[in-house]
């Protein structure tokens, strides 16, 4: 697959999107996210890689994005169903309990994305009713020159969701400005122990934080926690202590339904579901909390 | 698509073929949910379609969560989609 280099470098982009028509500010940001391929920094990672000249970061992800689902859903947070939901291929993270492990961990799974083809499907979507765009994976963050295309490609009106790991970077963070109107953000690990031995990611604690406490400065934001078998008391405890602590108005979304999928079985207490007890426990918590759960 | 997806998803669904459910903004056979289901009968699901739902809910009325997801994704659903709007769960 032939890749392109943009026309123009990299600028900063000043202007507050919902002040001027979206999709034209996302093509702009599109073309000064492509820029940043040559040198990516789109995730925390920071790998630096030149993304043009075939260079693979921790994402393995080239220059070209796929597409490994694009349909209607119901099974997402209540106020945003049905939702036109457009999975991006490949991710910055490697859970091992990842429900798309195949697709989230090779970008090259997929078929080709073509903007204006996925845009039309998402108009057609919402005028027979769908309530919301969103645009997930994988890691959306990762795939983020063709993500800005195909918001370049929606309605200006559209209702746009942007599901991420929030693993992202500051460089990121500033192209996708203004440009959702929903953030919903996972915060999967309470600690950076698990974090590292279930995702192999280091740091996540103060990372995942910074993009929360960003993302709900400068939009809408939903917190999502999938609670996993045996991390109630070392993650789930430790996230919703600081949401309560930090975010207390936030939306958080408890997600019970845990399987066991993909690299699972590698952890032991990762090989069954979450028990009604485990279950009950965490919603107790969030109660005593005072966490503003949605379902 | 190649064969592998072929076989996975069976026979593709001629593109206008009515279905049950929301439309998909595309070709219908590309609609993918699954499902885990559990030895004590609880049913587990992700990449939830309004459809499946739709279906899961019929199985289970008592069900909250799945009738709530129900009736919100076919009260969203155009009024041309009488099938939706038939399945749809007790108020």
């Amino acid at each position: 697959m032939r890749c392109i280099l943009p026309a123009k470098p990299f600028a900063q982009e000043s202007a507050v999107a919902r002040a001027v028509s979206r999709p034209v500010v996302a093509r702009e940001r599109a073309v000064a996210a492509r820029a940043t391929l040559m040198e990516c920094h789109l995730c925390a990672h920071h790998c630096g890689v030149n993304r043009f000249a075939g260079e693979l970061g921790r994402c393995h992800a080239g220059c070209a994005a796929r597409f490994f689902s694009a349909q209607v859903e119901a099974g997402d947070e209540l106020e945003l169903i049905p939702t036109f939901a457009i999975a991006l291929s490949g991710c910055d993270l490697r859970c091992d309990f990842c429900l798309t492990g195949a697709a989230s961990w090779d970008s090259g799974i997929g078929e080709a994305l073509v903007p204006e083809l996925l845009g039309e499907r998402a108009r057609r979507a919402l005028a027979d009713g769908a309530r919301t765009v969103m645009l997930l994976g994988g890691e959306p963050t990762v795939h983020l020159p063709a993500a800005l295309e195909i918001v370049a490609a929606l309605p200006a009106t559209a209702k746009l969701v942007w599901k991420t790991n929030a693993h992202g970077s500051a460089q990121a963070r500033e192209l996708l400005d203004g440009l959702f109107e929903v953030w919903l953000a996972d915060y999967k690990f309470g600690n950076d122990t698990c974090a590292e031995r279930l995702a192999g990611i280091g740091d996540y604690g103060r990372i995942v934080r910074e993009n929360l406490l960003w993302a709900n400065h400068h939009s809408e934001l939903i917190v999502r926690h999938l609670l996993m078998p045996g991390h109630i008391e070392c993650c789930w405890r430790s996230a919703a202590k600081w949401l309560a602590a930090q975010l207390p108005e936030v939306k958080v979304s408890l997600r019970p339904a845990f399987w066991p999928a993909w690299h699972a079985a590698r952890h032991s207490e990762l090989r069954s579901t979450v028990s009604a007890d485990e279950s009950e426990r965490a919603f107790e918590l969030a109660g005593e909390l005072g966490l503003s759960l949605i379902q | 698509m190649n064969n592998k997806d072929k076989q996975k998803r069976g026979r593709p669904l001629a593109r206008g073929q009515t279905g049950n459910h929301l439309a998909d903004g595309g070709d219908r056979a590309s609609l993918v949910t699954d499902l885990l289901i559990l030895s004590d009968g609880t049913v587990l699901a992700h990449n939830l379609t309004p459809v499946m739902a739709a279906v899961l809910h019929k199985l289970n009325p008592e069900d909250e969560t799945m009738r709530r997801r129900t009736l919100t994704a076919c009260e969203r659903a155009s009024a041309s989609n009488t099938d939706c709007l038939a399945g749809r769960p007790a108020t």
